[in-house]
């Protein structure tokens, strides 16, 4: 080839390639511009759908059928939510374009509150039975449609799994150190390597009373964890468990010490992230993990505020006398955050800035909009 | 939730537009004008010298009218989010105890709700709290209407000591305007005020929103307080989460109370992980007062899983029942339901034996009457 055309050559390869990575960046600032939201028109007719931030352009994924909370999987090419069926609700998928809508789950009785496995496999939700004590986690390979309830075993009633990054804060904490699951006494950590681990809210009695506990799920076994990791021994109310997308921390809310508060376990033990006398509920970390936004009452109505877990320092993001904000959602970048706020008289979709500056109202259709979760990129993940 | 009671607020102001002058109660369809609460499904109650307040779509010049006359009221506005604005009245120290219409007047626009405002000579340590629920107006249940029904079951709490009513949702069959219409036309016969949330029959479009303003409010009754809301919509009020926070400020600002009582239509512990949290385990309601379930089980798990809020099921009026409870300094205490009204006409007899048949329906109704709803969920 002559030196003429080797240039050529080269110099389509270059185009080729430009393009192509100038395609790339565009479909991952695509990705990273859309929110997955619930459009509710009626009193039960609420819709998943997806929103390009930039355009304003609104896509209907789901069927609207009491559509619930919706979930990227981790590569942003899937949707899970939970939405009505002939005899309750189970558990959809679909593309953001709103193709490839289909269950995964068994379309009879009550399936809620579906959450991705990392490698965007597996399904994990809640399933209900007969009785408000009879909940159950239920686990569902999206490709199979095969459902199996974790533990296999498990008597503890279990509810809002949420899939753990893996094992290593426990690791961190106490190797070796024995722990107590549903079915007697496991020695040190082993049981957990048996594949995905799920992070879990159970159900227990203590003094007569249902109480609940962060609980450690396998497809075998159960346990809560350990009293030596908590914040301080007692009967607390744990809910809304959300580890770190590193998998080096666990942040939840707990009423203990008296009011409802945010709480992080690090490798270091657990401490109070919150820490305020109004109540500081629904943990959301930061995609680097070094952020937790959540909301409180701090300021007399609901507003959102983030933790820096370093430090504990707590910065409000979104906060409106006389409204409420709520429902955040970090984009995958870091630098922004998609919240709910009625400030004008109806729930709408917002985006600021981390620091809550650069307010932007992105939905305004005469709708109710709520539950925004922002599209993950791949390379944020 | 509250946003749907602003898309209503957003309708009604619309549908306010298009009204001419008026000094009529509500607009003609019924819904609410330009005052939203107080109304006679969701009042206030007030000593001379205390305080409300009243939420409308827009700055007015406001009255208490019994008659032609009425305390005079001191007004401190604020703005609410979508354009609402809010009033906190102070009532006159000599205002005579008594039931008022608030009337709100702009320049082209005058409203009024009757059966707003009750004034009372001063709120009692003891007083005795009258509980309906289920009315299901526009029902075939029965061989009487149930408005018939519902007719005299207000008829017999206005014969109690009652101090106020609580009716807990299903006000209607189908949440069809027409039957509002004519479950308000019966509750202002009431001499009592009258509470009122939702129920799962009366979810229609944004009808029970239009008709009676919030779905989730707390009021003060002398040391005690109420929340009353919303369970009708568990998606919306879970998973989406737009009710919690008022259920959470109502909470909070009833903590101080000497009990808190919630109101609600129906009680479903698997639906709101987040409300129960708020009202039965962080901070405990000390007590619930709930229907839907139509027919006594006290006995099912789902009436109290989590056993931290005595909570008290009361059969449906439409079947004839009404309860009350006693509330002072040591308990809330409910009675037994009382059958206060005939569900059923008795058949016309044969005439031959129409003395005997009409005999046989008397002693039925006194001892409750054939509830062939045993079972019944609604």
């Amino acid at each position: 080839m002559s030196h003429w055309g080797q240039m050529v050559q080269n110099s389509f390869i270059m185009r080729f390639y430009g393009v192509f990575v100038i395609g790339l960046i565009c479909m991952a600032s695509a990705m990273a511009d859309q929110i997955a939201f619930v459009r509710a028109t009626e009193q039960e007719d609420q819709q998943v759908c997806v929103l390009d931030v930039e355009t304003g352009a609104l896509t209907q994924v789901g069927p609207g059928k009491r559509d619930g909370r919706p979930v990227w999987s981790p590569d942003g090419s899937l949707l899970a939510f939970d939405t009505q069926t002939e005899s309750g609700m189970g558990i959809c998928v679909a593309r953001p374009d709103g193709s490839e809508l289909r269950y995964v789950s068994s379309t009879s009785g009550w399936r809620r509150g579906p959450r991705w496995s990392a490698d965007g496999k597996m399904l994990a939700y809640t399933v209900h039975g007969e009785s408000a004590l009879d909940v159950r986690v239920g686990v569902c390979d999206i490709e199979s449609g095969t459902e199996q309830i974790w533990p296999k075993n498990g008597e503890t009633p279990m509810l809002h799994p949420v899939w753990m990054p893996g094992m290593r804060l426990l690791y961190a904490l106490r190797p070796g150190q024995d722990v107590q699951w549903d079915a007697g006494t496991a020695e040190g950590l082993e049981w957990l390597q048996t594949g995905g681990v799920l992070l879990a809210i159970g159900i227990r009695q203590a003094g007569g009373k249902p109480t609940t506990d962060l609980y450690v799920v396998t497809s075998e076994n159960a346990a809560p964890l350990p009293e030596w990791v908590m914040p301080s021994p007692g009967n607390y109310t744990e809910w809304a468990a959300e580890p770190s997308p590193d998998g080096w921390c666990i942040a939840w809310e707990s009423d203990d010490g008296g009011d409802r508060e945010v709480f992080v376990l690090n490798k270091k033990g657990a401490f109070d992230l919150s820490n305020d006398r109004s109540s500081d509920w629904n943990p959301c970390w930061s995609p680097d993990a070094e952020w937790v936004a959540f909301e409180s009452f701090r300021s007399g109505r609901r507003g959102i505020y983030r933790a820096y877990v370093g430090t504990a320092r707590v910065s409000p993001v979104a906060v409106t006398p006389g409204a409420d904000n709520w429902s955040p959602s970090w984009a995958p970048d870091g630098r922004r955050i998609a919240f709910v706020s009625d400030r004008t008289g109806n729930p709408e979709i917002y985006v600021a800035n981390a620091k809550g500056r650069d307010v932007r109202q992105l939905t305004g259709n005469g709708n109710l909009n709520f539950a925004p979760a922002w599209r993950p990129t791949e390379d944020a993940e | 939730m509250k946003g749907r009671v602003y898309l209503t607020y957003r309708l009604a102001v619309l549908a306010a537009v298009v009204v001419a002058f008026s000094a009529e109660a509500r607009n003609p369809d019924g819904t609410l004008g330009l005052i939203i609460t107080p109304n006679n499904g969701v009042p206030a109650i007030v000593a001379p010298g205390g305080q409300f307040d009243i939420v409308l779509r827009q700055r007015a010049d406001l009255e208490l009218l019994n008659g032609n006359a009425g305390p005079a009221l001191e007004t401190d506005w604020a703005k609410l989010p979508g354009g609402r604005m809010r009033a906190r009245c102070t009532v006159s120290a000599d205002a005579k105890p008594g039931t008022y219409v608030v009337q709100a007047t702009t320049g082209e626009t005058s409203d009024t709700n009757k059966r707003a405002v009750f004034v009372c000579e001063k709120f009692p340590a003891y007083y005795v709290v009258a509980h309906l629920t289920d009315t299901h107006i526009g029902s075939n249940r029965h061989e009487r209407p149930a408005a018939d029904i519902f007719r005299d079951a207000i008829g017999a709490v206005n014969a109690t000591e009652a101090a106020f009513v609580v009716i807990s949702g299903d006000l209607t069959e189908n949440g069809r305007m027409e039957q509002f219409s004519a479950f308000m036309a019966i509750l202002d016969e009431c001499r009592l005020p009258t509470f009122v949330c939702p129920g799962n029959h009366d979810r229609q479009a944004l009808n029970y929103e239009s008709v009676f303003g919030p779905l989730t409010y707390g009021f003060l009754f002398g040391k005690d307080g109420y929340v009353v809301f919303d369970t009708k919509d568990f998606l919306t009020a879970d998973d989406l989460d737009a009710q919690n926070a008022e259920l959470e400020i109502l909470r909070e600002a009833i903590k101080p109370c000497r009990w808190s009582i919630g109101v609600t239509h129906r009680y479903e512990p698997a639906q709101s992980m987040r409300s129960q949290l708020i009202l039965y385990i962080d901070d405990p309601l000390d007590h619930l007062m709930f229907g839907h379930w139509h027919v006594f089980h006290e006995n099912d798990p789902r009436i109290a899983p989590w056993q931290t809020t005595p909570m008290t099921m009361t059969p449906a009026t439409v079947n004839g029942y009404v309860r009350l409870y006693d509330i002072s300094d040591k308990e809330v205490r409910p009675r037994e339901p009382q059958r206060v009204a005939q569900t059923e006409l008795p058949k016309p007899p044969p005439a031959e034996d129409a003395g005997q048949e009409a005999e046989d329906a008397g002693q039925e109704a006194e001892d409750g009457g054939p509830d062939a709803e045993d079972g019944e969920e609604e």
